[in-house]
């Protein structure tokens, strides 16, 4: 009874036999979007066709909008209010934003317009066209709802779409998909040529980014994906804080998808280099694989095995004060000389009994341990 | 036209349609599932009596728009129609309903096992966190680095690092840490999983396939790429996700429409494949159950044990099943 009362309501209000309707207007698809958006955030009114547009953005103060409230026990319309001046239902906006049957202001409002089902099947100012070839500009019909598509198909096949969704949401701009009842359908009087083959344009996007997009076959192609370049030098480095543990605390600017974020670094392997490589808390921690630890090696003392002490590799050897220093490589002072103050007594290639190394080892992993204990204090 | 004896009459053809289906034969893989190896309902809620729903008229129609698996077994079904959000634990036995502030939810979801996320894109734009007494503890506007458009948030992703919303299909930003509180945004490309890694999915145009892409999160280079050839043309792709174990699961519908007008659509069903970590294949299942005319944005989940659930309607009420019976 309901959809008998809205097709007598609508088709007295869409088609008045004898009326001429004039035909829509040569424009590029892009006016069809545009008069889209210009309707988002005005309210559903079942049966209604009109809102305020101040270019491609709807005019929300100049003209205020509506309101629809379910009648009780209603969960939609057309048991429901709506209270407000502007205001549009499914085909009411699609009726507008296409321009059909008449070419008027988006605020002209009690004007003839169609029904949803009317864009499921060719029509003189439309034709059907197949869901896997939908445009911007394009329409999406069912027997109940019509929605008027404003973006190429993203990655996963969604587009995106505005339309008049019901009492509960008004006119809303969304990504969404559509099932096979629905049908796809193009206003006719689209111009041909909306560009100089071969020309591109672009704008700003997010906060670090820029699209494009190209003409080709005299029509704009889908805007690129926002992207841009990754900031350099100084501005690259930045801070994730929160919890975040040792080199993962630290990070690096990027721009994805155009937007600056910092991207932390990932965890990795512990090795010996005075930093928290695993991010978990304690510096240089590993295996004695991964720290390169408790191999033989040959120091200005001699024997010795290496070690990871103070985020470097070192060839150790007990010392006379052992194990409060070392006599290793890297001592700063004298390149030639080692002298007892460095825990040993050798020079330069003096070597030690290598019979006594495997002795030392078990001490040496030992002081090696304190060492690290201490260093992380 | 009676549009409502239309849709009912749609609706009403399901039965018929899944043994047409089913003794169709699909062509199958070795190790593939059927579709006619029909899993028990794990839960049926029946239109208007259990659960909400609503019949456009020169509007949108709707049923439970989305579901989430929760850590426990159960399911929460969301049913925006009536204002709550349904909880079932791992019996089916139904629990007390969280209360929605609006009727424009469209997406839940469950975080650490003791939150309740719901997602409003449309009207208020605003994400609610739930503790398990149903008390709302966090209210955040999704508008704000990363997010231009609340309408464009395609999914909505609980980590162990916390809830990231994802953009157009494209990029992800993450919204609340792990506590649930409002954070400083970070951004990954494609959905972001557990150890650090994302997954990036994209149709394969005109191939009619699809390709996954699994490395971590904004490396210049992925870990692994594969491309899913169409048994039919792939004509969206409905989910991917991966567990916690990094196994993969990419779910995607496969029509074939008439080449002359009205173009309408001759064969249709979806096909969940299952990847292990390095996205070498370990299952395939095929669904009959597609995206009725009720608006939808959830379909397929992989809940947190990596079990594979599919809502779907039919003119009787509310179905979920569970697809593969267990994690291979």
């Amino acid at each position: 009874m309901k959809n008998l009362f809205a097709c007598m309501m609508f088709c007295v209000i869409a088609l008045p036999s004898g009326v001429s309707h004039a035909a829509p207007p040569s424009e590029p698809p892009d006016a069809i979007v545009c008069r889209g958006l210009s309707a988002v955030g005005f309210s559903y009114w079942w049966g209604g066709e009109c809102w305020c547009s101040n270019g491609c953005a709807p005019d929300l103060v100049g003209c205020a909008p509506g309101v629809c409230t379910p009648n009780d026990g209603s969960t939609g319309c057309p048991e429901c209010t709506h209270t407000g001046t502007y205001g549009a239902d499914c085909s009411g906006f699609v009726s507008r934003a296409w321009q059909v049957p008449d070419p008027l202001a988006t605020n002209a409002c009690n004007t003839a317009r169609y029904v949803a089902s009317s864009f499921t099947a060719d029509h003189e100012y439309w034709n059907v066209v197949p869901m896997n070839d939908l445009r911007p500009a394009d329409a999406v019909a069912s027997d109940s709802h019509v929605i008027l598509v404003i973006g190429s198909e993203d990655a996963f096949g969604e587009h995106d779409c505005v339309e008049a969704k019901g009492c509960s949401y008004g006119i809303v701009r969304n990504s969404r998909t559509f099932s096979s009842v629905y049908s796809g359908a193009r206003r006719i009087n689209l111009t041909t040529c909306e560009c100089d083959e071969g020309g591109t344009e672009s704008e700003n996007c997010g906060d670090c980014g820029t699209r494009t997009r190209s003409c080709t076959g005299c029509m704009w192609t889908g805007w690129s994906a926002c992207d841009g370049p990754d900031p350099e030098g100084e501005e690259a480095n930045c801070t994730v804080g929160e919890d975040a543990l040792g080199v993962c605390a630290q990070g690096r600017q990027l721009c994805v998808a155009g937007w600056l974020t910092c991207s932390p670094n990932s965890p990795g392997t512990e090795v010996c280099d005075g930093q928290d490589n695993d991010c978990d808390g304690l510096v240089d921690n590993g295996t004695a694989v991964t720290l390169g630890e408790g191999y033989a090696c040959i120091n200005r003392c001699g024997d010795g095995v290496s070690a990871c002490l103070d985020g470097a590799v070192r060839c150790v050897t007990p010392g006379t004060i052992w194990p409060d220093d070392t006599c290793n490589a890297d001592d700063p002072g004298d390149p030639v000389d080692t002298t007892a103050g460095d825990g040993c007594s050798c020079t330069v290639g003096g070597g030690r009994d290598p019979g006594g190394l495997p002795m030392l080892l078990p001490l040496l992993f030992t002081f090696v341990l304190i060492r690290r204990r201490r260093a992380r204090r | 036209m009676n549009t409502r004896n239309t849709r009912n009459t749609l609706l009403a053809a399901w039965p018929l349609l899944l043994l047409l289906l089913a003794g169709a034969g699909f062509p199958r893989t070795s190790h593939a599932a059927a579709a006619d190896d029909l899993p028990e309902p794990f839960l049926f809620l029946a239109w208007d009596a259990d659960v909400g729903r609503f019949l456009g008229d020169e509007a949108d129609s709707e049923g439970p728009k989305s579901f989430a698996a929760k850590a426990d077994g159960g399911l929460l079904i969301l049913d925006q129609v009536n204002l709550r959000i349904l909880d079932f634990d791992a019996a089916g036995r139904e629990l007390p309903a969280y209360a929605l502030p609006g009727p424009a939810f469209d997406d839940v979801g469950e975080a650490a096992g003791r939150f309740v996320l719901a997602l409003d894109r449309l009207v208020t734009s605003t994400l609610l966190v739930y503790d398990l007494d149903g008390s709302i503890v966090t209210e955040l506007d999704l508008v704000g680095h990363g997010i231009e458009h609340a309408g464009l948030i395609t999914a909505m992703f609980a980590r162990t690092d916390g809830v990231w919303l994802e953009v157009s299909h494209r990029h992800s930003v993450r919204v609340l840490d792990a506590a649930m509180g409002p954070c400083e945004r970070r951004i990954v490309l494609g959905r972001p999983i557990e150890g650090g890694r994302s997954l990036i999915g994209k149709l394969d145009r005109p191939a009619g396939g699809a390709t996954i892409s699994i490395g971590p999160r904004n490396a210049a280079k992925p870990d692994a790429t594969i491309t899913i050839p169409g048994e039919l043309p792939i004509r969206r792709i409905v989910q991917l996700d991966a567990d916690a174990k990094g196994r993969v699961l990419a779910v995607v519908h496969e029509a074939l429409f008439a080449g002359t007008t009205p173009f309408g659509v001759l064969d249709e069903r979806y096909r969940l494949i299952r990847l292990d970590d390095r996205l070498a294949e370990l299952w395939t299942v095929r669904s009959p159950w597609v995206l009725t005319e009720l608006d939808q944005r959830q379909e397929v989940r992989l809940g947190p044990d990596g079990g594979v659930w599919q809502m779907f309607f039919t003119w009787e009420g509310v179905f979920v099943v569970r697809l593969d019976g267990g994690t291979p």
